[in-house]
């Protein structure tokens, strides 16, 4: 197949398309505008629209109206842009409308800074907006995993009827690699049906967040509950490296796992037994990864993360149970570790080990 | 005996959530008769925001979205412009349209969305609980402006068809009242215009209709109408303010 | 083989496009490539800085610390990046408005002045591909064929300097070959 050398926003837009999405709104912010620019070149071409939607509310608005109409549709934003997205999420995922949502993450918090971070862990798995909903959560790596998550999501995100989130760093919008494109899907619209249409008027499709009564309400949440717990056991990814006999585990995902792997070639070559774990759906989280880890092999984990505080933490605290000590080590607001950082901070943590 | 009047097709057989005198119901039914007229029925989806206009999930028999608040008008985008054969309208109060939305009307309108905006005005905020919307009037008591609006506090009752006339792309801005038996079929002839609009792909119509609320105005429905005529129809004249060929 | 290189030097200077034009002759000729673009937050002027990454393998970390290679376009990003191009690495600078002097005890140093050469040719705006097609020689990583073929690609949407380009590239590659820099 043929390789391009894309940007990983543009790639992102066009495996979109492939996947047979039709309909995209959005706003500028930086680091995503090439998707929507990309975005309001292409769909036309194929059938679809583009609308720029006057704030990033109106635009995931939309995305709920496009998705009633069984329209494969996305938007995309950065940080302070997904805050104001949640609402809708919310409502994406209080009415059963399936989307594709992505996140090129910035630093943070408040308008924060517009280069690269992963500042949005925490937002993007525990709370994206009110009511305990939760969204497949895809992390890539590499420009053609933006490609293959992104293609993915749009199945996803029918098959489950849920919001699913590209969570990318702001490297992966930013940076151009050589990519292979997946085949164009067919863009057949689907007839939806929907779990409020039972209730309020069965002969017709019903959309609503807002059952009137609420034991209908409380099934509805049961509904997803159920659906949240299938996706804990089927739905996660993860990338395990050298952890075999590894004592010091790195994790990390998107871009610090990249980075990562790096400096654990140069640690492996200095005889450092040293190993990744890399979450690439942040939810559900795998968390299987980390119950696996022998305490009396492994001495230390740490959290690597384009963010402070750490975030990632938080799921490395419920994996490890407390039997592994965690450190932390992160930088944010764009600055990005390197890999020989990477390696003096693992050297280092073997240092503080010994004296202990 | 020959049936002269009855419950329009699309309006579902049962009662309406309304309180007793609120003109909802009339603009609901003034709406499925539209709907039946054209023969529209399962073309159609009504987009709902939140307030009362929302318990129009009950009432109207099509295809149906309850968007979150103010947000309707951009639902209504999305559908329409993926499904450009449905009819697309949004049945929006005046706290939804004209405080939290007033982004979403402004830019849809803006924009010429091939849709119709049914908005009913009826100066407070209803399903919450009688606060002051920004159509509240001057010197309306509300619970929230307790000794009645005033300007130099809460500035002045906002105009949305005034407003809305200044843009370019609008086919039909007007504004109705729902008080007496003429300005009801007043308001359908002009409801009925938007309809046609969009099924002539002509563009975005703005329809709005004056309407009460006994409840929180604190006063019987009778009195409600009075009200209506002696300030509501004075701070905001009936009229088109604009009508495109 | 990996390569990690910084390209950096006003907005206008083709910053860029020197480093996309890298990325996509490393993509048609069975290398990986990783290009990665640092803006500020001015729309022009400014600095413009961009990491490349050419490698016979997959790339690993796209964060470049210490730079094997360092390619300048003007004084104040010499400045900024130098600190960044590893001891007995390769600088490449714009000599038109560079000093490198004393510099070349500790770098390789390779100082050409595209801007005056682009000016005597007729087109200011080659600058940057005479120190590509220079780079391209230096470091062999590319044939003359490969790199002239994808300037040709990339850059063939303007035809008025289709030729200049090749031109420019090749007089990059000659600098180079003939020892004179």
């Amino acid at each position: 197949m043929e390789k391009l050398f894309m940007k990983g926003n543009e790639a992102i837009a066009e495996a979109a398309v492939r996947a047979g999405c039709r309909f995209f709104a959005g706003y500028p912010i930086t680091p995503q505008n090439e998707i929507p620019e990309y975005m309001s070149k292409r769909l036309p071409q194929v059938g679809g629209v583009f609308v720029q939607g006057e704030s990033e509310v109106a635009s995931v608005n939309m995305v709920v109206g496009a998705a009633y109409t069984g329209t494969r549709a996305m938007t995309s934003s950065s940080g302070p842009g997904l805050s104001l997205k949640s609402e809708g999420l919310s409502s994406l995922a209080g009415s059963e409308l399936p989307a594709v949502v992505v996140n090129i993450m910035r630093g943070g918090p408040g308008v924060g800074s517009i280069q690269a971070a992963q500042m949005d862990y925490l937002q993007a798995t525990k709370a994206s907006g009110h009511g305990g909903f939760r969204m497949l959560v895809y992390a890539p790596a590499t420009v053609q995993e933006a490609v293959d998550f992104t293609y993915l999501a749009f199945d996803k995100a029918m098959e489950y009827r849920t919001p699913v989130l590209i969570s990318a760093d702001g490297c992966i919008g930013s940076m151009m690699e050589q990519v292979e494109l997946p085949p164009m899907k067919e863009a057949e619209k689907e007839d939806l049906h929907f779990f409020a249409s039972q209730y309020l008027n069965p002969k017709r499709k019903v959309i609503t967040s807002m059952l009137p009564v609420e034991s209908e309400q409380e099934l509805y949440n049961k509904k997803l509950a159920a659906m949240y717990q299938k996706w804990e056991e089927t739905e996660f990814l993860k990338e395990e490296y050298l952890l075999e006999d590894a004592e010091y585990v790195i994790a990390a995902y998107g871009t610090s796992a990249r980075i990562a792997k790096s400096a654990i070639q140069i640690l492996r070559g200095k005889g450092v037994k040293v190993g990744l774990f890399r979450p690439i759906t942040l939810y559900p989280f795998p968390y299987d990864s980390l119950r696996k880890l022998d305490e009396k092999q492994v001495k230390k984990v740490l959290c690597l993360e384009m963010s402070i505080p750490a975030q990632l933490v938080e799921d490395l605290k419920i994996g490890l149970e407390g039997r592994i000590p965690i450190a932390c080590y992160g930088r944010s607001a764009g600055m990005i570790f390197t890999t020989e950082d990477v390696v003096e901070e693992i050297e280092r943590q073997i240092r503080q080990e010994e004296c202990e | 005996m020959e049936k002269v009047y009855t419950r329009p097709k699309s309006m579902n057989p049962r009662a309406t959530g309304y309180c007793p005198g609120c003109l909802h119901g009339v603009a609901t039914r003034l709406i499925c008769e539209l709907i039946d007229e054209f023969g529209i029925q399962d073309q159609t989806t009504s987009v709902l925001p939140i307030g009362c206009s929302s318990m129009g999930v009950f009432h109207f028999d099509t295809d149906m979205i309850v968007s979150l608040h103010g947000r309707a008008p951009a639902v209504a985008t999305g559908v329409k412009r993926c499904s450009p054969k449905r009819f697309v309208y949004t049945y929006q109060g005046d706290g939804d349209l004209a405080a939290i939305g007033l982004s979403e009307i402004m830019h849809a309108a803006n924009r010429g969305e091939n849709i119709t905006a049914i908005f009913v005005n009826n100066s407070i905020y209803g399903m919450t609980g009688g606060q002051m919307a920004p159509t509240t009037l001057i010197g309306q008591k509300a619970t929230t402006a307790q000794d009645g609006r005033d300007p130099k506090r809460e500035g002045y009752p906002m105009k949305m068809c005034e407003i809305l006339a200044q843009l370019e792309a609008p086919v039909l801005v007007a504004r109705c009242a729902l008080d007496t038996p003429a300005h009801i079929n007043e308001a359908k002839k002009v409801l009925r215009q938007g309809f046609q609009n969009q099924l002539d792909q002509k563009g975005f119509s703005f329809i709005e209709l004056l309407s009460n609320c006994p409840t929180n105005w604190g006063m019987s429905a009778e009195k409600t109408i009075a009200w209506m005529q002696e300030h509501t129809m004075k701070t905001f004249p009936l009229g088109v303010f604009k009508a495109k060929e | 083989m990996e390569l990690k290189m910084i390209i950096a030097g006003f907005g206008g200077q083709g910053v860029m496009v020197t480093g996309k034009l890298l990325g996509y002759a490393a993509c048609a000729h069975q290398k990986k490539a990783m290009f990665l673009p640092q803006y500020g937050p001015e729309q022009r002027g400014g600095t413009a800085s961009c990491t490349v990454i050419l490698s016979d393998d997959e790339i690993g970390s796209p964060i470049v610390g210490k730079a094997d290679v360092l390619m300048v376009f003007n004084q104040p990003s010499l400045e900024k990046f130098l600190p960044r191009l590893k001891t007995g690495g390769l600088l490449m600078a714009n000599a038109t408005l560079c000093n490198t002097e004393h510099l070349s005890d500790t770098y390789d140093v390779v100082a050409i002045p595209i801007d005056d050469m682009a000016k005597e040719m007729g087109a200011r705006q080659v600058a940057n591909i005479i120190m590509t097609g220079a780079f391209t020689a230096k470091t062999g990583i590319f044939t003359d064929a490969e790199i002239s073929e994808t300037v040709k690609q990339v850059l063939g949407k303007k035809p008025e300097l289709i030729a200049l380009n090749e031109q420019a590239v090749q007089k990059g590659i000659c600098l180079v070959q003939d020892g004179s820099v």
